[in-house]
């Protein structure tokens, strides 16, 4: 009696959903992501040894290096900073409002947005590096 | 007699788009460093009245003169500008004031500056007076 071999089943691992899994994580982590609005703007931090991690902001001031004021990264009039956070912070006044300024600005630069953010009664955090 | 051809199969290789796609995911994972914010919250006051000022300055409120050069700190006493203390310093007077454990209107330091000082430095000071529970209180020369 002849001895049969047995057929090999053929053994296949299906891939082609893979490349789907790896875009739909790409696009998930694309979504899920936080881009920072005031990415493009240049200011230079402040360094200061008393300085921790912080909460995200809720509004985010920043003053740059040409003294120019952006509020949640569009740019202000010096004049109307106070009602462009007040609009920005709206009703959650407990959510802190970051205030970056570049290092090299004088007084007279940075002191109308310290004024501005007294008066609006909120939280103010003042964004620098650890050194 | 037709002879005909055979077509070319037309085919995309799509089997190593997923490696190119993980590839780019790992990538970027490991290249991609998260940058946690770093500063200090501070108690900024809204101006207050002139008045009141002057009251703060009788009690002999802690007071921090921001200067280009130096840092100039005393207790308000009129007749002088303050002593001169390093930013380290200027933390130990006033962690002896213990501030943090008085009420809010106490807990004031009045900050003076020149106008040619820049932010940060006064960043320096700010944090430092924040740290040691101080709140800052702005004061503009009329």
């Amino acid at each position: 009696m002849p001895i049969r071999k047995r057929k090999r089943m053929d053994l296949v691992l299906p891939t082609s959903s893979m490349g789907d899994i790896a875009f739909l994580l790409i696009i998930f982590f694309i979504l899920a992501s936080n881009f920072m609005k005031s990415a493009n703007i240049e200011a230079e931090k402040p360094s200061s040894q008393e300085v921790d991690a912080i909460d995200d902001a809720q509004v985010d001031v920043v003053i740059d290096k040409n003294g120019k004021f952006y509020v949640q990264g569009v740019e202000v009039d010096r004049n109307l900073i106070e009602s462009a956070v007040q609009q920005a912070v709206g009703e959650h006044r407990d959510k802190p409002v970051h205030l970056l300024v570049d290092k090299n600005l004088q007084k007279k630069d940075f002191m109308p947005a310290i004024e501005a953010l007294g008066s609006c009664g909120v939280k103010v955090v003042l964004v620098g590096e650890k050194k | 007699m037709r002879n005909r051809k055979e077509r070319a199969k037309a085919e995309i290789e799509t089997g190593s788009f997923s490696d190119i796609s993980f590839l780019l995911i790992i990538f970027f994972v490991l290249t991609t460093t998260f940058e946690k914010a770093t500063g200090r919250a501070v108690d900024i006051p809204s101006a207050s009245p002139p008045d009141q000022q002057v009251q703060a300055e009788e009690k002999k409120t802690p007071t921090v003169n921001i200067m280009a050069d130096k840092i100039l700190f005393g207790m308000g006493e009129q007749e002088s500008a303050g002593e001169q203390v390093s930013l380290a310093e200027l933390k130990v007077r006033l962690m002896k004031l213990n501030l943090s454990a008085k009420p809010e209107k106490e807990r004031m330091v009045i900050v003076e500056m020149a106008e040619e000082v820049d932010w940060d430095r006064y960043f320096k000071v700010v944090t430092t007076i924040a740290q040691v529970g101080g709140v800052v209180a702005i004061v503009e020369e009329q």
